[in-house]
């Protein structure tokens, strides 16, 4: 009950902040090119749908591909990282120097590498998506106490079993933690990757409208990639609830919470 | 007092188990160059089915003799023999209890319970019964399939011991575990461990910081010094059996209490 009064709330809310912005523009005699009403941002959006659609599609594309990717290199570097000495020394210092450059500088070389097409976003999405990952799978595998590791040895586990039932179930939340961060880094590598050289996606068709100064269609498109970052968020938190029993859930509510705080 | 069920043993006949520390060092190699005696040329034995207490000083290395009898370091001299072998590797038949339960947050209860037969690769289902009637033991009844997280320190301790009995193993292994639980539930946990480990008997290594509670429930107290660790005295503990919370009153209790605490003195540990 509490919970649905809430979310009337929320909606309640947002419909007002639309209203508002829909009227201000009236009220205050905006120019249309500077700030489009919300209205005329759906009309524009809705008269070129199909467009709009396919360079959503392109960009989900290499967003889910460069994330996908980023997942499969980057858990298994974190747990590298966590399980050898020598590998933490190897790869670690790299890591941070790695995340030191600004990705848009690496984007040139990018598409000298792999052209303006699908290859080249993709990579840039993984590298932007990449660190997060790392950092929190090496920060959630270092949460498991030596006792337990005494205890488990004690026991006569191998050192797989200590990692597929004590560590990794452990790292879990940290993990999602990074997962969640990572997918909205790699939309931002992606629409950057789009915004150097491309000839479509979302970025791509954000420099059209630019250039053509079509203001609502501009802002169609900011809104259609914060919608499709929202959306793919929100994925990643319904698989977090498939795949977390109940209390590692409720601990990754409390990183986040402690994240905010 | 309700017996532990019969339970299915791998072998038979279980080997006689006791344990000997001989001329047992430990040096720790801290970075090249400094290194930390922890124990130098321990001396003990511990019969079979004997409730051993160890007290000492903060840092004089009881944990550090635990860790050398489960066999999860090696001593850097002199040898150690638990049930007629020589420990070289992780002791299989050693139950493990820390100051922190150790339970794992996403398991249920009776999973925590069932984690050592997961990792011996034996049939949980085989041993569901007894983890039950151990839980039923230490009162917790009704518990089986909370997440430790619902449960109060003290509950969370008792589970994480029917994890170290589930089991059945010959040595158990206990570093300071009842630390962190107050007063009151401390000394009822501690009479609740002697009577899982009277019935079948065990031999306990038990690792604790109170003089008070390591005679409430031994039958031999073994005094360290601080670092590096030696054994200073061993006293005999010849309080009657069952312990009950009155023991505490009796005044050999109170005796030995005041004994140990004159050794620690002699050793400048108190003043």
């Amino acid at each position: 009950m509490r919970e649905a009064r809430l979310n009337v709330t929320v909606v309640l809310v947002y419909v007002l902040l639309l209203a508002a912005w829909q009227l201000a523009g009236s009220a205050f005699s905006v120019p249309a090119f500077i700030l489009p009403s919300p209205l005329a941002i759906l009309q524009r959006a809705a008269r070129s749908p199909g467009v709009l659609a396919f360079h959503t599609l392109v960009t989900l594309q290499e967003v889910v591909l460069g994330f996908l990717l980023a997942v499969l290199a980057s858990i298994p570097l974190g747990i590298l990282i966590v399980s050898s000495r020598l590998l933490e020394r190897l790869f670690y210092p790299l890591l941070v120097a790695f995340q030191a450059i600004p990705k848009v500088a690496l984007a040139p070389i990018l598409v000298v590498w792999f052209g303006f097409g699908l290859t080249s976003k993709v990579s840039l999405a993984f590298v932007t998506a990449m660190f997060p990952i790392v950092i929190n799978t090496v920060v959630g595998m270092a949460r498991t106490p030596p006792e337990m590791i005494h205890l488990m040895r004690s026991l006569g586990a191998s050192r797989l079993q200590i990692f597929a039932k004590v560590r990794l179930p452990a790292a879990a939340p940290h993990i999602f933690g990074g997962l969640k961060v990572g997918i909205t880094l790699s939309m931002v590598g992606a629409v950057v990757g789009e915004f150097i050289a491309s000839n479509s996606g979302l970025g791509n068709f954000l420099l059209i409208a630019n250039n053509a100064f079509d203001s609502p269609l501009l802002f169609a498109v900011v809104i259609v990639l914060s919608l499709l970052s929202v959306a793919l968020f929100y994925a990643i938190e319904v698989i977090e609830a498939l795949v977390l029993p109940r209390p590692l859930r409720r601990k990754a509510i409390d990183l986040e919470l402690g994240a905010r705080a | 007092m309700k017996a532990v069920p019969s339970r299915p043993r791998p072998s038979s006949s279980a080997a006689p188990c006791f344990v000997e520390l001989s001329g047992v060092s430990k040096r720790y190699e801290l970075r090249a160059g400094t290194d930390l005696l922890a124990l130098d040329g321990v001396e003990c034995a511990v019969a079979e089915s004997c409730f051993c207490g160890i007290v000492g000083p903060s840092g004089c290395g009881k944990s550090t003799l635990l860790m050398l009898t489960a066999g999860l370091y090696l001593p850097s001299a002199g040898q150690i023999v638990v049930a007629g072998r020589p420990v070289n590797g992780p002791c299989p038949d050693v139950g493990m209890v820390f100051q922190r339960d150790l339970l794992l947050e996403w398991r249920t209860v009776i999973d925590n319970v069932l984690l050592p037969i997961e990792l011996k690769r034996l049939r949980k289902a085989d041993f569901e019964e007894r983890a039950r009637s151990l839980l039923r033991l230490v009162g917790l009844v009704g518990f089986e399939d909370s997440y430790p997280e619902q449960l109060s320190i003290g509950m969370r301790q008792r589970a994480a011991l029917c994890r170290s009995l589930i089991h059945d193993p010959a040595l158990l292994l206990m570093d300071e575990p009842f630390a962190s639980v107050d007063a009151l539930t401390r000394e009822k946990l501690g009479l609740d461990l002697l009577r899982l480990t009277t019935e079948p008997a065990k031999t306990v290594l038990f690792v604790t910081h109170s003089v008070e509670e390591a005679v409430l429930l031994s039958d031999q107290v073994l005094v360290m010094s601080p670092r590096p660790g030696r054994i200073l005295r061993r006293f005999d503990v010849d309080l009657p059996k069952p312990r009950t919370l009155a023991s505490r009153s009796d005044p050999r209790f109170h005796r030995l209490v005041g004994e140990i605490r004159g050794v620690f003195q002699a050793a400048g540990v108190l003043s």
